[in-house]
């Protein structure tokens, strides 16, 4: 599903243009098969997000190849891009949520790229996400109105609800409590028992206990223990 | 399906969004009623310009000596003559009078002996064209003393109005270039506002032209109402001047032809170019970036 080699990528220097870029990802090589669950773990920094970002083409590596799904992302178009996205769905860390759009807006809005007719069928599937993700009868209500973990959840089940066949998460239980991330882990988990391939990029031992998979450690940019969490 | 979306989604982000597309309605209203008023300025000149450039008279002047029957006689000609549209008989009294009324100085008259001006026709030719035919026919009558064609004058005129129409043609282009990249500023402005929608949409895989459509729609639409707007603050204010203008102008060389609105054509015309330039803005306010 995802092969990953030779990936470096360097941050551009804020300081100056005397201070060289700093690194962020060093030769990183990672496979991830088809239905597999990968935990990427590490500390703050390590460059778990931007390995994310770059999976989901978002970020273009300085060196190596990404290929995902068959394709290699670097060298597709913007419009095939979108396309190979819209069979995927990623949770960022920012969660990437405009303030002024509804509940249902945001988690309908993949269904409708995708196609799906404006009909009680794309109604159901929103709200049974939202069911699933304890946010029942949130429909109408404004992002800018939610708490953030409501919003936390409000950008997983926009990522799960066209039912993708790979989930990128990073960090998506950020701003979450104990208890949600109970909840969160066990719907991750549910999603990677249906077949869906999963990525995760945490930092949260809690999350890290409860889910079961492939852990890869990443520090200062390196992947520095891959194997069965 | 996603075509029927695009129209929805174009039409809720509207409502979402309508403080600042107010904003951007507003200042496309404001610089659009300048064009609006710039236009109907330009289209009542050049309306005046083109009566003044298509007017053919000219004015017969009898002789002292021409009797009763050889005024008949050529009253009757002039009944008959097809190149003429319309003409009027000015008596040497007439004459007198008109002199008088038109502050001519008494003293003057007081000098002479009677009544010094001619009786004449004042003919409004069919077209300018026939001026000099009928220069030359009507001045081959006895009881006429000369003719006066303006053609001459006339002709140093189109000189003007052609050096006019090119000033205001450069001015009216000065004009809509400047609408357009105020609409197409205000329009990129309004959806640089939304990076995060537009985040999120190539997030979840929107394909790059739906957005660009989305916010082409969008502007096309701010365009458009602000083109409205400035329709009617235009019109309301051509309503409410207007006699006030016709009675000013009433004095100056173009005498009293009534001020027009702006043709239907025109008017469309300019909220479809308040949309079409709005859509542009808001079409090219997204780049094709892949992120």
């Amino acid at each position: 599903m995802i092969q990953l080699t030779q990936i470096s990528k360097r941050h551009s220097s804020q300081a100056g243009l005397s201070t060289p870029p700093l690194p962020a990802l060093s030769g990183i090589n990672l496979k991830v098969e088809k239905g597999e669950c990968v935990l990427l773990a590490g500390p703050g920094g390590a460059g778990k997000s931007t390995l994310l970002k770059i999976i989901w083409g978002e970020v273009s590596p300085d060196e190596g190849e990404v290929v995902v799904d068959g394709k290699n992302v670097a060298h597709l178009s913007a419009s095939a891009l979108a396309a190979l996205r819209r069979r995927m769905g990623f949770i960022p860390q920012d969660l990437a949520l405009p303030p002024d759009r509804t509940v249902f807006d945001q988690v309908a809005f993949p269904l409708r790229m995708a196609g799906l007719p404006q009909c009680n069928d794309l109604s159901g599937r929103v709200r049974q996400i939202l069911r699933r993700v304890r946010l029942d009868g949130y429909d109408c209500r404004t992002i800018s109105s939610l708490a953030d973990g409501e919003r936390q959840r409000v950008a997983i089940a926009r990522a799960l609800v066209h039912h993708p066949i790979l989930l990128l998460a990073d960090d998506p239980t950020h701003y979450l409590d104990d208890a949600a991330v109970d909840e969160i882990a066990s719907l991750l988990n549910e999603v990677h028992v249906a077949g869906t391939t999963v990525v995760v990029a945490t930092r949260h031992c809690g999350l890290l206990a409860r889910m079961s998979g492939r852990m890869a450690i990443i520090q200062r940019g390196q992947v520095i223990e891959d194997g069965a969490a | 399906m996603k075509l029927r979306y695009l129209l929805a989604a174009a039409a809720d982000d509207l409502w979402i969004y309508k403080k600042s597309g107010g904003v951007v309605v507003l200042c496309n209203g404001l610089v659009l009623f300048l064009v609006g008023l710039f236009l109907l300025a330009g289209y009542n000149t050049d309306r005046r310009f083109d009566r003044l450039r298509q007017q053919g008279r000219l004015t017969i002047y009898l002789r002292d000596s021409a009797g009763p029957a050889a005024i008949v006689h050529l009253k009757r000609r002039l009944e008959q003559d097809r190149q003429v549209a319309a003409f009027t008989y000015i008596s040497k009294e007439d004459a007198l009078q008109l002199f008088r009324h038109g502050g001519g100085e008494a003293s003057l008259l007081a000098e002479l002996d009677g009544n010094p001006f001619p009786a004449a026709f004042e003919v409004e030719a069919v077209d300018r064209s026939a001026l000099t035919e009928l220069t030359r026919r009507y001045a081959r009558f006895a009881a006429v003393e000369e003719v006066q064609d303006p053609s001459p004058w006339q002709e140093g005129w189109d000189g003007m109005f052609g050096q006019l129409s090119m000033v205001g043609m450069t001015v009216g282009s000065l004009v809509a270039a400047i609408a357009a990249a105020v609409i197409v500023a205000a329009a990129r402005l309004h959806f640089r506002l939304r990076q995060a929608e537009v985040r999120m949409m190539r997030l979840v895989g929107a394909p790059p032209l739906w957005i660009r459509s989305l916010f082409g729609l969008e502007g096309a639409a701010l365009g458009m109402t602000g083109g409205g707007l400035a329709l009617a603050a235009v019109l309301g204010l051509f309503a409410l001047l207007r006699e006030r203008i016709e009675a000013h102008l009433a004095a100056g060389p173009f005498g009293d032809q009534p001020l027009e609105v702006l043709p239907v054509e025109m008017m469309v015309g300019v909220v479809l170019a308040g949309g079409f330039v709005g859509g542009l803005g808001g079409f090219f306010s997204v780049g094709w970036r892949r992120s």
